[in-house]
């Protein structure tokens, strides 16, 4: 389709369209709103036919085209002009007998115009789905006067329609009437109503998405935006590694665990602190394994504990990057290995340098009913071994 | 010099990986995306694929089982920064022989290639750590004994490589030649294959975090 400086007087406006779109080209080349011209359609149609057979012609004879921006509105006597036209055409296609009956046609010509004058947004071009559909602009709705003056006009329509149907027996017209009355509000109120209902539940899952999107905000503030703020102030490349190993730490678990609070009863949940804080203080990277899975008892607070002494220890003097941390939760006892591969030690010469095995490691465990070895040879790494008997505490 | 093949959607980790590899290996080729992986690894037959884990179009999961190892003679390692169970038993499930995390330092990567391309198993402290976890004795229910259990052998050389030490120290300190511990990592792995337990994969699901 082409698009010419002007545009031809008759189109059809594909992009507002409840059927072809042609009474909205209409409207836009009279210069009112589209919601009358289809409503003149409508009562035309119940003209004998006419109607119908218009609007086919006017298909056939105009062409697509998208907003071109044909925007003039007409005056209020201008409207009452073309209003008048559309009555003048009425009556002569009266006279010619080409006409349902005047029980159908005005009591429906008032309804289609009642809903025109509610659909209607006011000056501007309306867009029927614009307002009816969910997501439309609230501001598109019609004003409360027009929708007042619709009301009226479309109840008299129904009136008229009631009151006028001779044929009806007396016990059909109640019933028929509030078949008509019901009808009327499901049109006048039904697009009202999906509206709201649509909008309620948009509002909603807005509410939830920004809510989750502040949670997601505010825990990355914390503590990514942080470290980043941090590791750009530091000159200390050792300390960049810690922080960004550290921050990898915790957003890993942020990310991969339900709840990091939920769990904090479990053994390798306790692990996992302690792990993360060595690295955090002692800039080296703790490798842990867990095997099965038991709650936390005093003891077992015990075991967590003297492991992180062990571990402390080993980043202390080990001299090494990467302690490995095993954990086996089988066969009613915890144990506990805590292995590096450093500088290692004499153990049966340990000086008060090292009171914190046999003080914080091996009395800590035996206080508590279990027991901890230490091995290590000089050049051949330490292990610590840390076992504990479950089902002491009960 | 082993002929090496890299996927990562990663262009920094996959140059970074490049560089520490190259006075090592032979690196015939890269890829990043699944689609161009499957090609080039069949054109071109590289001995040991590095694969990731996460990718777009199916991840490393899609490549690995588009290639057959029986047909091609191409062996997998995956790398990847997730530790996550379920990902670490898909891969190796899939027919990858090893897994380590990103974090492996470049001598230890080196090392499992090697490993890897004389058709041994990898397995780092961790995956040694979900074998031992998935494999628990209290199997209620054993299909196969042959297949849906470790032996006590292996399973103490599991608890050495979970403990941290390498499969030379892990023979040392059980007095087994490294052939031996080798041996017994790759009937694990076998296992860990082909095994019908369910528990494998209901444990899998179970552990979300490592």
């Amino acid at each position: 389709m082409e698009r010419t400086e002007r545009p031809p007087a008759l189109y059809r406006r594909s992009d507002d369209r409840i059927l072809s779109g042609l009474a909205a080209g209409i409207a836009e080349s009279l210069g009112v709103s589209p919601s009358y011209v289809r409503a003149s359609f409508v009562v035309l149609a119940l003209a004998g036919g006419v109607g119908v057979v218009a609007y086919l012609i006017g298909v056939a004879m105009t062409v697509n085209t998208v907003d071109v921006g044909n925007k003039q509105t007409i005056g209020r006597s201008q409207k009452l002009g073309l209003g008048l036209m559309l009555v003048a055409v009425l009556m002569t296609l009266r006279a010619a007998n080409l006409w349902f009956g005047d029980s159908v046609v005005w009591p429906f010509g008032l309804i289609a115009f009642g809903l025109a004058a509610i659909l209607d947004k006011g000056d501007n071009y309306s867009r029927l789905s614009s307002w009816m559909l969910p997501g439309g602009d609230a501001s598109l709705r019609p004003p409360m006067s027009r929708m007042v003056v619709g009301t009226v006009v479309l109840f008299a329509g129904v009136a008229t329609f009631v009151a006028s149907r001779d044929s009806l027996t007396t016990l059909g017209l109640p019933l028929l009437a509030v078949l008509v009355t019901a009808v009327g509000l499901m049109l006048l109120l039904g697009p009202w109503i999906v509206r709201l209902v649509a909008a309620l539940n948009e509002e909603r899952s807005d509410r939830i998405r920004s809510e989750e999107r502040s949670d997601v905000a505010a825990h990355l503030h914390d503590s990514v935006l942080q470290t980043l703020a941090l590791i750009q102030r530091s000159d200390d490349s050792n300390k960049m590694v810690t922080l960004a190993r550290a921050q990898e730490r915790e957003l890993r678990q942020w990310l991969f665990e339900a709840d990091p609070d939920l769990d904090s009863t479990l053994l390798s949940t306790a692990l996992q602190a302690m792990a993360g804080r060595v690295e955090r203080d002692y800039d080296v990277r703790v490798e842990l394994v867990t095997v099965g899975e038991t709650e936390l008892s005093p003891s077992l607070d015990a075991v967590v504990r003297a492991a992180g002494e062990a571990t402390a220890n080993a980043a202390r003097h080990g001299g090494v990057q990467r302690i490995s941390v095993y954990a086996e939760t089988a066969d009613g006892k915890v144990d506990v290995f805590v292995s590096d591969q450093g500088s290692g030690f004499d153990v049966s010469a340990v000086n008060g340098d090292r009171h914190g095995i046999t003080e914080s490691i091996v009395r800590r465990m035996e206080r508590h009913g279990g027991s901890a070895t230490v091995s290590s040879e000089i050049g051949g790494g330490t292990e610590v071994h840390l076992s504990m008997p479950l089902g002491l505490d009960k | 010099m082993m002929r090496v093949f890299l996927v990562d959607d990663h262009e920094l980790f996959l140059t970074g990986v490049r560089t520490e590899l190259a006075n090592h290996v032979d690196v015939v080729g890269w890829a990043s995306d699944v689609d161009e992986a499957i090609e080039a690894i069949r054109d071109l037959r590289p001995e040991v694929v590095l694969v990731d884990v996460h990718m777009p179009g199916g991840g490393g999961l899609a490549v690995i089982k588009n290639i057959s190892e029986d047909d091609t003679g191409v062996r997998f390692l995956a790398l990847s920064v997730s530790d996550k169970a379920e990902d670490v038993i898909a891969m190796i499930r899939a027919g990858a022989r090893g897994y380590v995390t990103k974090s492996i330092s470049p001598a230890d990567l080196v090392d499992s290639i090697a490993r890897i391309a004389n058709g041994d198993a990898v397995f780092s402290p961790r995956l040694a750590g979900f074998v031992l976890d998935a494999f628990a004795e209290s199997a209620p229910e054993v299909f196969d004994p042959e297949l849906d259990q470790l032996t006590t052998r292996e399973r103490e050389v599991l608890r050495q490589i979970a403990r941290g030490y390498t499969y030379k120290q892990v023979a040392s300190r059980l007095s087994i030649s490294v052939k031996t511990v080798e041996t017994h990592v790759s009937a694990v792995l076998r296992k860990l294959q082909l095994s019908s337990r369910y528990e494998l994969a209901r444990w899998a699901s179970d552990r979300r975090i490592v």
